[in-house]
């Protein structure tokens, strides 16, 4: 197996982070990059990763099957430790394995970081280095090629560093390949260096001369060609089972809700604030309230299913867990879906259900309160789906808060109208109930299909 | 016993271990009485037996005012004396007082149907008492957003004691909203007095909510602070590994 880049540069804002960078890596060969802070380490990491792309140059792999893509071979481990503080240490590590269709035993990778005393207390519990054991055990148990490894010795102490040395010799011994940014020694004699930033490497060997003129940006200009090319046999890559990283991210999702609570309570708590502050406005006139009764319900509802929407992908961004689900095997329109249903589930129904008692209160009459429940009930996924596009620009933008309800209230008036609609319509009209909860419907099942697309679409151009 | 020895939690644990049978025993007797005295009592004239619902609903009421005045006084011991057992007397009242806040609406609601002929009317006493559930639930969010309860106690202690200067003002508004709206179509409870056949067994259930609610928060304060030491020795185990 045989990693390459090629005169990479990459841009960031209109300048140059680094360019022209050459390098080889192959089988059971470690690559050290070096270099002062802001020398683009982190940037060419990710590039290689498949998180960034390269405004000139690329990078290649060989020797992996024909199939084999750079991004489902190599792991990234990055500053961030992607981990639930509500999930234990074992259930973190078994996510990532499943998900990222690994093969190895999550208790043999704990006891390799040593680790397996504490697999059953909550993750929120570790220390920095703690954590930093746990992302160790991760590269270890699901088992990839190549390893990208940024400061992998960040928060870890001397223990730590001397079990992180021993796994990543393991890992070149068997066969893998590995290419590290750090600032401080690794433990690996026998590691190539890449010097970024603008000092010169001195072990330099064809180094490719960039022109270093005034005004440009300092550029690594080191080149690096490997001799040792032989390809080295390798097992065959078990193919990840789709259903099995699927599977892994609903369960974790659902698993998340349930352990902290918050989210379903929130909001139907705000709901409830919102349809009791509306009689506070209006006057408790029993029959102005029975009459826009539906209405207000369904503004609760979609008031309220916007105020969780920030968290639906935030949180994987926030831990960095969805920088190893953009480049993970599983299409990223259906793990979207998937944390989007998750998502609906653990905040949509609750709504749903809560939906009849606030009608109640609202002194709706019965047939009405079903009608507005089932429109809620068919009519909140949409508001998900929808609102998962917003998530995802919000989350590629890195702009929370206020930005997601003004991206996504305008895309939901075609779902308020409707749902409005049949809601009154069941009270007897010209229009029947069916024909606005069809069109409802539709506009449901045409959410479930655009919202993925275009969130993976967005996610995919975040950068 | 001075309030500075409890601040010993296992001393507090001791204390509660002795007293909590009897107070159980206390709760049980007052409720047999008061429940018996309620069943006694004369049906309301024009009511019917639906009058005593009044014997839930009152002291349900009663205690959700009351409660929040307990976690006040608790919010003053964690952000004034420190005491170490204010906050979990605050924590721990919350849940309490939420069920019980929701347990007057529901009892209301519930006499509301044959007296108002509807379930919930926005009625100024009824919508107050709303206002102060949703502070409750609002309050108990805010507790289980936080995972470490010392850093959740002090912003709890300041809602809590703003919740306590809003709350009249809550009150009044409401009232005002109410008046000015609609003038008093709803029938409400009761004349100039109340007939000593009602009140005596009212006065009795009043106090056997109260001593369960003393009950009840004792033993919550006790399994809040067992939950403690549990996430205290996780923690050391933790780093201890």
């Amino acid at each position: 197996m045989l990693v390459a880049g090629t005169s990479l540069a990459c841009m960031r804002g209109g300048l140059p982070i680094f360019r022209d960078v050459n390098f080889t890596v192959t089988a059971g060969e470690a690559l050290v990059l070096t270099g002062p802070n802001g020398s683009g380490k982190t940037t060419l990491l990710r590039v290689i990763g498949g998180l960034l792309r390269p405004s000139e140059g690329g990078v290649t792999l060989e020797g992996a099957g024909p199939d084999a893509v750079l991004a489902e071979e190599a792991h990234y481990l990055a500053h961030l430790d992607p981990l639930k503080p509500s999930l234990t240490v074992a259930e973190n590590l078994t996510f990532w394995t499943k998900f990222m269709g690994g093969a190895g035993a999550a208790d043999e990778a704990l006891a390799a970081v040593r680790l397996e005393r504490l697999a059953q207390l909550p993750a929120g519990y570790l220390s920095a280095g703690q954590r930093r054991r746990l992302s160790l055990a991760r590269l270890l148990a699901v088992r990839r090629p190549i390893w990208l490894l940024d400061e992998p010795t960040a928060a870890l102490d001397a223990a730590g560093q001397v079990i992180l040395a021993d796994i990543m010799r393991q890992h070149l011994a068997s066969g893998g390949l590995i290419i590290a940014a750090t600032h401080g020694p690794l433990g690996l004699e026998d590691a190539k260096t890449l010097e970024m930033g603008d000092t010169r490497s001195a072990a330099g060997e064809g180094a490719s001369p960039s022109a270093q003129t005034r005004g440009h940006a300092p550029s690594p200009d080191f080149s690096l060609r490997s001799k040792s090319t032989s390809p080295r046999k390798r097992g065959e890559v078990e193919a990840s089972s789709l259903s099995r990283s699927l599977g892994a991210i609903l369960a974790r999702d659902l698993k998340v809700a349930w352990r902290v609570g918050g989210g379903a309570l929130m909001g139907v708590l705000f709901f409830l604030a919102v349809v009791t502050l509306v009689p506070f406005a209006l006057g408790p006139d029993l029959g102005l309230l029975r009459r826009v009764g539906p209405a207000i319900l369904w503004i609760g509802a979609l008031l309220a299913s916007l105020l969780a929407l920030d968290r639906l992908l935030a949180v994987d961004q926030e831990d960095g867990s969805l920088d190893l689900i953009v480049t993970a095997s599983a299409p990223l329109e259906l793990v979207v879906a998937i944390k989007a249903i998750a998502h609906w589930l653990t905040t949509g129904v609750p709504l749903v259900i809560a939906a009849p008692l606030f009608g109640v209160m609202l002194n709706i009459e019965p047939a009405a309160i079903g009608a507005v429940t089932t429109t809620l009930l068919v009519g909140t996924p949409a508001l998900t789906f929808i609102g998962l596009i917003g998530a995802a620009l919000s989350v590629a933008l890195r702009r929370g808060g206020i930005l997601l309800p003004i991206l996504v209230l305008p895309l939901t008036v075609p779902v308020l109208i409707f749902g409005v609609a049949a809601a009154n319509a069941a009270r007897g009209g010209p229009v029947g109930f069916g024909t606005p909860l069809t069109i409802l419907c539709a506009l449901t099942l045409m959410s479930l299909v655009v919202g993925p697309f275009a969130a993976a679409a967005t996610l995919r151009h975040m950068e | 016993m001075p309030l500075i020895d409890l601040a010993n939690p296992s001393r507090f644990l001791a204390l509660v271990g002795r007293v909590l049978p009897w107070l159980i025993a206390a709760t049980v007797i007052a409720f047999v009485v008061g429940i018996a005295l309620a069943v006694a009592a004369p049906d309301d004239y024009q009511q019917g037996a639906t009058v005593k619902i009044m014997f839930v609903h009152v002291p349900a009421a009663w205690l959700g005012s009351f409660i929040w005045a307990v976690m006040s006084i608790a919010a003053l011991g964690t952000l004034v004396w420190r005491h170490p057992l204010a906050d979990v007397a605050a924590k721990t009242a919350a849940p309490i007082g939420a069920a019980f806040t929701f347990l007057c609406l529901f009892a209301g609601s519930m006499w509301g149907r044959p007296m108002w002929g509807t379930y919930w009317v926005w009625d100024a006493r009824l919508t107050s008492v709303l206002v102060l559930f949703l502070m409750y639930l609002g309050l108990i969010a805010l507790w289980n957003t936080v995972e470490d309860p010392s850093r959740a106690a002090r912003a709890a202690a300041i809602l809590t004691l703003i919740g306590a200067l809003n709350l009249p003002i809550i009150k009044f508004s409401v009232d005002w909203w109410n008046t000015l709206h609609q003038p008093a179509s709803v029938m409400r409870l009761g004349g100039p007095t109340i007939h000593p056949a009602i009140l005596t067994p009212l006065l009795v259930m009043t106090l056997a909510f109260t001593l369960l609610f003393v009950t009840l928060h004792l033993a919550a304060m006790r399994n809040e602070i067992l939950r403690r030491r549990v996430r205290t020795l996780r923690l050391l185990e933790a780093h201890g590994a």
